[in-house]
């Protein structure tokens, strides 16, 4: 394989004192749909918000050849790394519109925020039709739609979607996922997903890593581990 | 009758002028500035001092003080936005309450306590308009504060700076996530609505003595006003500024000029009862900032 266009290798991430990420390694390749899954408190969430430089991280993470370290967050936004947090996080006070504006905030974004407009528009055109609306009044799939549609706004080289079906209907999730792989296979755009759902996540990703208490304990293709023994126990219930 | 809703009016214009820049850092930022009302009482003394030593018009130091305490708060003041910002609201009321004590010292020991004024030409000059009389400094000051509402109300809607502002405010890390410096946005904020003050605070002087502890009244006023009038917004604070004003005018003809606070104060915890947003606030937004 090529070159990893993101490599994190024995990161520990803490809060204050509080360790929570130990010695976690991870690549994503140019064009890969990588998941990580795991249980509620395991380290997901607080491994994206490393990489967006919102914790206090050791080890390294290398992007596009260059390390992230000591880089604070608009200037990581800035190199491409677009992060959509978990539950959405939209501007509740900001109509559909705004949000989006915002999305494009880093200047090469901003550039081209008209065309973009136009294409996010085009994938969505239900956020067209509620661009003058509020955010925080848009229904949960909506909100999700939006807050996809506002990362694509920043232009990512690489995006990161925190649990992107999170309290969403089957066929909203299927929508969903299906406005993603949209955006991996038409763009070429690699994306780094985190998923509670584990059996989606190895469908839809082509690696999956799992990881436990903070630290990587399984990592393979998502068809493999989909017939692993273990994670078949331990996360599907099988 | 006519003759007290005029005055109540100006009056009204007058509590907003000096509520718009509290409303910027208290009711946009969150950030609970006790200091408030001796940055006022800091602008004044600066325009007492121009027109003493230079015989400058606090019309036109205004516009000089103002831009210059933008400035100052955008570089040399920075590292104290950066730390109020940085700081829970409890830590943000010490530390300003404790600026403002200072600052309140600082003047009695540089100032004494006398009661200063200028006395320019037209600050006594009074305009008539059938039975209503009302002087002119106070009528400019009515004026100026619709300019900067509306000024300051296209701005935040429209500007892309306001809506970086606007989402700054709503969710502090999801904006870094939008690769917004978050840490600049608090500053130039706060150093706009400190601008503001000292511009308020300038237009005030030919129409109130300046003296150390002038500041508490006006920031007492300030705060009931945005408020009042919903935190963060900016036709609110014009609103919440005509209510106090007519009030007090109202209240001090018909019941005691002593009582007006009393008066006032009711009206505040009635309207917040009734609508705890404040008058234009947005339902919900009052909660937002709460860490
Ligand atoms: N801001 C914080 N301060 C202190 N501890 C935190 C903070 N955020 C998360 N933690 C702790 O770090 C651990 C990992 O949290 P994290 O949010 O990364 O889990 P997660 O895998 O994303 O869980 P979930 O599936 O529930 O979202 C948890 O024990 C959590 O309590
Ligand atoms: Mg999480």
């Amino acid at each position: 394989m090529a070159e990893p266009l993101l490599k994190i290798s024995n990161l520990n991430a803490y809060y204050g004192e509080v360790q929570v990420l130990h010695d976690v390694s991870l690549e994503v390749y140019p064009g890969e749909i990588v998941a990580i899954v795991g249980a509620n408190a395991a380290g997901k969430t607080t491994l994206l918000k490393s990489i967006s430089g919102l914790v206090r991280w050791q080890g390294d993470i290398v992007y596009g050849g260059r390390s992230l370290r000591g880089l604070k967050p608009n200037q990581i936004v800035e190199l491409g790394i677009i992060h959509v947090p978990e539950g959405r996080g939209l501007f509740p006070f900001l109509t559909v519109l705004e949000n989006l504006e915002i999305g494009a905030y880093a200047p090469n974004a901003r550039k081209a925020a008209k065309e973009t407009l136009e294409k996010v528009f085009r994938i969505w055109p239900r956020l067209q039709e509620r661009q003058n609306q509020l955010a925080g009044t848009l229904s949960g799939g909506e909100q999700q739609m939006c807050a996809i549609a506002r990362g694509l706004m920043g232009l990512p080289k690489l995006l990161m979607l925190d649990e992107p079906s999170l309290g969403l209907a089957p066929l909203i999730i299927r929508d969903c996922y299906a406005a993603i792989e949209d955006i991996n296979k038409r763009d070429g755009t690699p994306i780094l997903l985190v998923e509670q759902n584990v059996k989606l996540a190895m469908q839809k990703a082509d690696r999956v890593y799992v990881i436990e208490n903070g630290r990587i304990v399984l990592q393979g293709k998502g068809a493999e581990l989909m017939d692993d023994d273990r994670v078949r126990k331990a996360y599907m219930g099988i | 009758m006519s003759q007290l809703l005029v005055s109540g009016i100006l009056l009204g214009g007058l509590y907003a002028m000096i509520s718009i820049g509290l409303n910027l850092i208290f009711g946009v930022l969150r950030i609970v500035n006790f200091a408030h009302g001796e940055f006022i009482m800091v602008s004044m003394y600066l325009a007492y001092w121009t027109y003493f030593y230079y015989k400058i018009d606090p019309y036109i130091s205004a516009f000089v003080i103002a831009p210059l305490t933008f400035l100052l708060f955008m570089t040399v003041f920075r590292p104290f936005v950066v730390k109020l910002a940085d700081s829970s609201h409890l830590g943000q009321v010490f530390i300003t309450f404790g600026i403002g004590i200072v600052l309140q010292n600082l003047a009695l020991m540089l100032f004494s306590a006398d009661y200063r004024s200028v006395d320019t030409a037209y600050s006594r000059m009074r305009i008539a308009l059938g039975e209503v009389q009302f002087s002119l400094a106070r009528l400019v000051v009515f004026l100026l504060s619709l300019v900067f509402t509306a000024a300051l109300y296209y701005y935040l809607k429209k500007s892309y700076m306001g809506k970086t502002i606007r989402a700054t405010m709503q969710n502090r890390t999801v904006a870094m996530l939008m690769g917004i410096d978050t840490r600049k946005v608090y500053v130039f904020t706060f150093a706009l609505g400190a601008a503001i003050t000292a511009f308020a605070g300038g237009l005030l002087l030919p129409i109130f003595y300046v003296y150390p502890t002038i500041g508490f009244n006006f920031a007492l006023i300030a705060f009931i006003v945005v408020i009042l009038g919903g935190l963060g917004s900016i036709p609110g604070t014009l609103a919440g500024g005509f209510v106090i004003g007519l009030t007090e005018a109202l209240s001090g003809y018909f019941i005691s000029a002593s009582m007006k606070q009393l008066v006032y104060f009711c009206i505040f915890i009635l309207i917040l009862v009734l609508r705890p947003a404040g008058l234009f606030g947005q339902r919900g937004t009052e909660e937002l900032g709460v860490k």
